[in-house]
């Protein structure tokens, strides 16, 4: 019963966990990258300055051995020489030079600025300019995080096993319980309902009458929800799909309101087509029950309900207390129940929406506070005998 | 057309002209006497480091020489002798002749190895 809760609860945990895990890893790369970007800089730096003493002497030789060419061996670098004026002597860059900064990078490109203090050649500022390999440090992370994440994520898992191990048992003791308290149920149930009929009909006294009325009502409401719990409890029990009169099975799941409708003083109006589907019985009365049992109980004193049945849908109209758009969004929450006046374990919705599930039904709820509530059950034509 | 490969002839005799004129007044006695042009353009180049200071030196120098404002050690200026002044005309003249004839920017090619 507890099983999608807890499915759910573990999944927000891993998803939670492995959300704030990722940005701790987003963080973590962040940094990596930008040390592992910032040690390649240097490095390439140092290569620079080296090729610089490099430069420096090849001006000098040339300026010495003055040829009408002069070939100025880059090597793996692409440079441009100025003079002092910062005018261009040679260049093998397309960009303008950023002559505030020593060093700089623009789109990937490191760029490093030179002073010379002997103009060799007329040479006294040299920018030397290499393209950084990132791929290489996004490979160098990528050999770091990626395994390291999938440990994290391995771990993670066991981790969230080991927490929801105390929980998982718990729900499955409250789940025995529970299976166990609706077995013992059902004859005290039965027998408080039968005996109580019996009553009622033999009462003449009003008073006692209206007192075995309430009796009954009790009876009828514990026996919906035992009937519920069994629902929710006995998923493996097999539900015969088979060909259902509809209208009579809203006309019998009625007639268990019928005391509660005259206690609540009622009017019910039923206009009901004779509707075969192919379903389940015992889930369309859970789906009926949980419907009418709502129209009945959120109902104000002399209040009506409506029935309409046709071969597309189920409509069940009342003039009750109605729904306000946040408890609209609420009413499939397990549990939930509207104001806190009425019985009920809050399950009832649950069982419309799973029975709904089971056959492709669609549900929908048009209601507004204070003035009543319209649910629409459709079914698919498929279902239809 | 013919007007055309007229003035193309007449701006040739010119070019020949004024090198011929720079050959003899400036490379003639600087290749034989004096520190030849190429040495003397280079140290100017390195002590100034751009051709517009070379430019505005040279000319500080040779429109009124003096061993203060020389390049060259007082010493070899003594043994060579200062250089007699050169008309601001003729100056700027000959200079542009010879500032072009060694400038680098012509002759620096930037090759990867």
């Amino acid at each position: 019963m507890h099983e999608p809760f807890l499915k759910a609860t573990l999944r927000q945990f891993q998803l939670l966990y492995l959300g704030s895990m990722g940005l701790l890893f987003l963080v973590l790369a962040f940094f990596v990258y930008t040390i592992e970007k910032e040690q390649l800089i240097a490095k390439e730096m140092r290569s620079m300055n080296t090729y610089l003493s490099l430069l420096e002497n090849q001006l000098k030789e040339h300026q010495l051995h003055y040829s009408k060419e002069i070939r100025i061996d880059t090597k793996e670098y692409a440079i441009a020489l100025y003079d002092i004026d910062r005018i261009p002597i040679a260049t093998q860059l397309k960009e303008k030079p950023d002559w505030t900064n020593t060093v700089w990078i623009n789109e990937g490109i490191l760029y490093s600025r030179h002073t010379l203090s002997a103009y060799f050649l007329g040479v006294a500022n040299v920018i030397i300019a290499k393209k950084i390999d990132s791929v290489t440090i996004i490979q160098h992370l990528a050999a770091l995080l990626i395994p390291l994440f999938f440990i994290m994520v391995i771990v993670g898992w066991i981790l969230s096993r080991i927490a929801f191990k105390p929980a998982q048992k718990a729900f499955d003791t409250i789940d025995t319980f529970i299976q166990h308290a609706t077995h013992d149920l059902n004859t005290p149930i039965a027998a408080i309902l039968s005996n109580s009929r019996i009553l009622e009909e033999k009462m003449t006294d009003p008073t006692l009458l209206r007192l075995t009325q309430r009796i009954i009502i009790g009876a009828k409401t514990l026996n919906a929800l035992y009937d519920d719990l069994v629902y929710l409890n006995f998923q493996t029990k097999t539900h015969v799909v088979k060909p259902e009169p509809i209208d009579q099975l809203i006309q019998e799941q009625l007639s268990l309101f019928d005391t509660l409708c005259e206690y609540k003083k009622l009017t019910v109006t039923t206009r009901l087509s004779a509707v075969m589907l192919r379903v389940s019985s015992d889930e369309f009365q859970r789906l009926i029950n949980n419907l009418l049992s709502n129209a009945v109980k959120y109902n104000k004193s002399n209040g009506w309900i409506t029935l309409t049945l046709t071969d597309e849908y189920l409509s069940i109209k009342d003039g009750g207390i109605g729904l306000s758009e946040e408890e609209k969004s609420k009413i499939f929450e397990r549990y939930w129940r509207v104001g806190s006046f009425e019985t009920g374990l809050g399950i009832g919705m649950e069982i419309v929406v799973r029975v709904c599930k089971v056959y492709g039904l669609t549900l929908t709820i048009d209601s507004e506070k204070n003035q009543g509530s319209e649910i629409i059950v459709r079914w698919p034509k498929s279902l239809l005998v | 057309m013919a007007k055309i490969i007229i003035s193309l002839i007449f701006i040739l005799i010119c070019n020949l002209e004024a090198r011929k004129s720079f050959e003899q007044a400036c490379v003639e006695c600087h290749t034989t006497n004096v520190p030849d042009l190429a040495t003397l353009y280079f140290r100017y180049l390195q002590t100034y480091g751009s051709t517009r200071r070379v430019h505005d030196a040279m000319s500080a120098y040779l429109s009124a020489p003096d061993i203060n404002n020389s390049i060259l050690p007082p010493q070899v200026v003594k043994g060579f002798g200062l250089h007699s002044p050169i008309s601001p005309h003729e100056l700027e003249y000959y200079l542009n002749i010879y500032l072009e004839q060694y400038d680098v920017k012509k002759r620096i090619k930037l090759k990867h190895n």
